[in-house]
């Protein structure tokens, strides 16, 4: 069977383990006494018009500045490293540090930084990364242009830096933290699958409702080597690691369902997606047509019997 | 001293079972709405309350599949009694006191319509069920039905995805949603509306809850089974 | 023992805190020593005012340079900033960076520009009516005379070019005058370029609130004689009731005044006030003795009435909300006529009254069923309601064509785009035309302020005075 050959499960190493550590998040079923102090706090919070933080969205931002604020810093991943570690090439009398001529200034700063230093410490990372499909776009984003090629509208690729936060990044977060920012940070690149991905059931669950037995985004896509599932048998592989008795059926169940990526799509999911769209216009004017007709129905049933009553009085 | 009560008559309108039915149906749909809603507005703060109420997405999704096998069984068990109806108590299932849709139900809905509009002075007179009562029950009927199939879609994705095209759970996702908005709207607001708060029967109708219904409410609602009643007491009492 | 190790304990706490607080060497050095990273690159914290020198010191080390500019088409633009750009101004002890928020990054350039909104908010109707919520602060309050409009971003902010190419510098950071408006003029004139109206219109009044957001002044003269022959008319209505008899008492004013506020002072704070409020409800806000006229006459009437009391309720909502939290998403929901919401809820509501209108009219002089007896009154009534409703339909329309909101976003004011669609038919100057159209819409509210006491109208001021009165003498 093509199904669970090693390599294409690769995209799951070490992610598995991590996996599996998380999957006592959920409360025993027979746990309905316990949750009955959730229920008087819910009520109490409501009462107060409060929302207490487990509701509250994971903040967000890799902000680059040149100014770095110690208190976070400090408290991040890296927090313990000082400035020569990462950044030892650019001191200011060395060489490479940014001049202040107008060119310079609008260099970009993830592209002046070279990434291979991450390397000392993040191998597998680095090395994941490189053979990813974000790494390749990299490679013809800084490639000279082809002679007589027009300078493409791509969007731009990411290094190590578009998606993380060097200074301030913390470590040893949660899943369902991770799994927020994640949504969050490819999102800024890829919106429209990050509003299609929270409208589908997986993002619904995972993000809004915080369960980690649902997906995020590396779960199906994995995280450096950002894999893209419209083969279906990648897609496959990536749907039997939480759904084990799917098969090549259940790979074509359109997961970004919306018509803003429909172009990036195979022909056949783009056809269904149109066939959805469709239905769901369809289901849209028959719920209007129906509910006008019969609210309109008993107001005007309930405004004549109230006129009635009145008037017989 | 019972006697001395003013006697008020009273006629039985619904059977137990279909008391209960309604009972396990009313509860059972209450839940499936709110558990279903919590997730299709998940980004709704209230929503994240009733799941977190609940212990989570997981624990509400089990909630709302255990409802919604006891919201379907209450259907099995209407279809098993209509079966008995017709084959053991050899019963009718047309005729004036059937939920069967006819003709007189869209004359009946034209004249309550021109009643609405002060061109007639008294509504039409309705039979055991009126238009709007069969409207209720057949909407009900095949409702669950449909998001039952669509249900059983989402539930099975896996198994149904072996001999139905992918794109059969998006469109079951579309239709599970859309038949429940419509549905919650109809069921939980406008019939509880309609029942309820309508002038002539607040503070509310409770014959589904007792079984009876008074002759005098009867002639009000259902003018044409009161009437039907009424020939029939004189016909099988001829000394009264 | 516990107590030596409790001092003991305070004082190392003591020495530490001391220690951080006044580290030995912190600051910008200056040229010529050697600088480790975070000398400059520390983050400072600018709500002090060494944290805010500090910070400055670091931007000022090119930007007070006069060799620091920028080229634009082989022009160098100066991009030095004079040492007294902040000299006595409020903004003299706010850092570079709490502003130009997002530009201290590489590469040196702002995507969203100099923030405000972090210590000022946004105008409600006070300051400047709710289409400058689409102008960038800094369009109106710096002295420059060049605006434009972001068509993507739907906002007027400021040129980077004079009108003749040359590229302006904004480094002397000079600011407009507010009170002084002249500056209004550099948007609205005949044939701007930034969707304004060709004239400044004034603000709106506290009249407005019937059916708009409004500030807490009468504002132009219109308004302020509306108000006054309407209250001078009140006043009329009020001295004829007292020319009858209260309580038994004929001659005396003073009594009947006297005898007329014990009567409301009893029934506020006696249980009489229950009834008065249920009267207040069913038959005041609901018009349930309509109803029990007819259900069309209860129909047209709340199509008008309710529509203007939904209207009412929203305008309330949104000052008192602006208030209380002048920047809340929901304020600004509220204030925003573009948005979706506060779009679709007025429009569908004046919709209702341009509606209950016309059938009203068709009721007078086309079906004439026999209770209406059709008085000029009542035409005059009608004709001013709807001459309002469609003056600001046309008025809604001309803004929405006029400032070019985008399809996406005016589809939502339904009726208002379908004008706007007309207006880009049709019209050639929809820029004057809203300026007139808005004086006209002014006009007609004024009118109707004006004639309310002196018609039927009045109705909305004596009708329910006297189901409260009357409910009153029920009950006893």
């Amino acid at each position: 069977m093509r199904r669970r050959t090693p390599d294409q499960l690769i995209v799951s190493k070490g992610f598995t383990l991590d996996y599996k550590s998380h999957f006592q998040t959920r409360i025993p079923k027979h746990g309905a006494l316990r949750l009955l102090p959730r229920f008087l706090i819910v009520v109490t919070a409501l009462a107060l018009c409060g929302v207490p933080e487990v509701w509250a969205d994971a903040s967000i931002g890799s902000d680059s500045s040149w100014f770095v604020d110690m208190n976070r810093y400090a408290a991040s991943a890296h927090g313990a490293l000082a400035c020569e570690k990462c950044h030892d090439n650019i001191m200011e009398d060395g060489p490479n540090h940014p001049k202040t001529d107008n060119a310079s200034l609008l260099d970009e700063a993830t592209r002046n930084f070279d990434y291979g230093r991450c390397a000392a410490c993040h191998a597998s990372a680095v090395q994941r990364t490189r053979e990813g499909a974000h790494a390749k776009a990299l490679a013809e984003e800084l490639a000279p242009p082809a002679e007589g090629a027009e300078a493409s509208e791509k969007k731009k690729a990411p290094t190590c830096g578009e998606c993380h936060s060097a200074h301030y990044a913390p470590s040893g977060r949660s899943r369902l933290e991770t799994g927020k920012e994640m949504t969050e940070t490819c999102g800024r690149c890829h919106p429209a699958h990050r509003a299609s991905y929270l409208a589908d059931f997986h993002g619904r669950a995972a993000v809004k409702l915080g369960n980690t037995r649902s997906a995020y985004c590396s779960d199906c896509h994995g995280a450096h080597n950002t894999v893209s599932l419209k083969e279906n048998d990648k897609a496959l592989a990536a749907c039997l690691r939480c759904h084990p008795d799917a098969d090549e059926g259940f790979s074509r169940v359109v997961i970004h369902a919306s018509l803003d990526t429909i172009e990036q799509k195979e022909q056949e999911k783009k056809e269904s997606l149109i066939l959805v769209h469709r239905v769901r216009v369809v289901a849209f004017a028959v719920v209007a047509l129906v509910l006008v007709f019969f609210f309109g129905h008993s107001f005007l049933w309930i405004m004549r019997e109230l006129h009635e009553k009145l008037r017989n009085r | 001293m019972q006697n001395k009560q003013p006697q008020v008559e009273t006629v039985q309108r619904f059977s137990v079972l279909h008391r209960f039915l309604h009972l396990v149906v009313m509860i059972g749909f209450t839940v499936l709405a709110v558990t279903g809603l919590s997730l299709a507005f998940s980004s709704q703060f209230w929503a994240r309350a009733i799941m977190w109420i609940l212990g989570g997405q997981e624990n509400a999704g089990d909630v709302h599949r255990f409802f919604a096998v006891v919201t379907y069984s209450a259907v099995v068990a209407h279809l098993v009694w209509f079966l008995y109806y017709k084959l053991v108590l050899k019963g009718r299932w047309t005729g004036p006191r059937s939920l069967l849709p006819s003709m007189r139900d869209f004359k009946d809905m034209s004249e309550h319509f021109r009643f609405f509009f002060a061109r007639r002075s008294r509504p039409p007179k309705f039979n055991k069920f009126s238009y709007l009562e069969k409207f209720d029950y057949w909407a009900f009927f095949l409702g669950m039905n449909t998001m039952g199939l669509t249900g059983l879609f989402l539930w099975f994705p896996e198994a149904f995805s072996r001999v139905l095209p992918g794109f059969f759970v998006n469109l079951a996702q579309v239709l599970h949603l859309y038949e429940a908005v419509m549905a919650i709207a109809l069921k939980l607001v406008l019939h509880t509306i309609t029942v309820h708060f309508r002038p002539s029967v607040y503070p509310g109708d409770t014959s589904i809850f007792t079984g009876n219904t008074t002759m005098e409410k009867m002639k009000h609602e259902h003018a044409g089974e009161w009437e039907a009643r009424v020939a029939e007491d004189i016909n099988t009492t001829p000394g009264k | 023992m516990k107590k030596m190790l409790l001092i003991l304990l305070i004082g190392i706490a003591g020495l530490g805190s001391f220690a951080l607080f006044f580290p030995s060497d912190d600051g910008v050095k200056m040229e010529g020593s050697k600088r480790e990273c975070l000398d400059c690159h520390r983050q400072r914290n600018v709500n002090t005012n060494e944290g805010v020198i500090a910070s400055n010191a670091f931007c000022m080390e090119c930007h007070a340079q006069p060799s620091c500019n920028r080229t634009e088409d082989g022009t160098a633009v100066s991009l030095q900033v004079p040492a007294d750009a902040f000299a006595g101004t409020q903004h003299n002890y706010a850092a570079c960076v709490h502003c130009h928020r997002d530009v201290a990054k590489s590469p040196h350039r702002s995507e969203a520009g100099v923030q405000c909104l972090e210590c000022h908010t946004v105008h409600g109707e006070e300051a400047a009516g709710d289409p400058h919520l689409r102008v960038r602060c800094e369009a109106c309050h710096t002295q420059s005379r060049f605006v434009e409009l972001d068509r993507a971003a739907d906002r007027v902010r400021l040129a980077s070019m004079d009108d003749q190419g040359v590229p302006l510098s904004f480094t002397n950071h000079k600011m407009t005058e507010v009170y002084d408006k002249e500056f209004c003029a550099k948007c609205h004139f005949e044939g701007n370029s930034v969707g304004a109206a060709a004239m400044v219109l004034p603000g709106k009044s506290v009249l407005c609130i019937v059916c708009h957001n409004a500030p807490a002044s009468v504002g132009h003269w219109m308004f302020k004689g509306a108000l006054a022959v309407l209250l001078l008319g009140l006043f009329a209505m009020i001295f004829l009731w007292f020319q009858g008899s209260v309580a038994g008492e004929r001659t005396s004013t003073h009594r009947k005044a006297a005898l007329a506020a014990e009567s409301v002072w009893g029934t506020i704070f006696s249980r009489k006030i229950l009834s008065v409020l249920s009267t207040l409800f069913f038959d005041v806000l609901l018009q349930r003795r309509i109803l029990k006229e007819s259900v069309k006459r209860w129909t047209i009437h709340s199509m008008i009435y309710l529509a203007f009391i939904g209207r009412l309720i929203l305008s309330l909502i949104t000052m008192i909300l602006y208030g209380l939290n002048p920047d809340g998403e929901t304020t600004l929901a509220l204030l925003d006529k573009n948005h979706w919401f506060t779009a679709s809820v007025n429009d569908f509501l004046g919709l209702l009254i341009v509606l209950g209108v016309l059938w009203a009219a068709a009721q007078r002089f086309v079906s004439r069923p026999k209770h209406v007896l059709s008085e000029e009154q009542d035409n005059l009534t009608l004709l001013i309601i709807g001459l309002l409703t469609l003056s600001g339909f046309a008025l809604e329309g001309a803004r929405i064509y006029v400032t070019g909101v985008p399809g996406e976003v005016a589809c939502y004011s339904f009726v208002g785009y379908s004008v706007a669609k007309a207006w880009g038919a049709f019209s050639s100057d929809a820029q004057r035309a809203y300026g007139i159209l808005w004086y006209v819409h002014g006009a007609m509210w004024a009118a109707f302020l004006v004639y309310l006491p002196f018609s039927k109208l009045r109705h909305i001021i004596t009708a329910p005075l006297n189901l409260i009165i009357r409910g009153d003498e029920k009950k006893e």
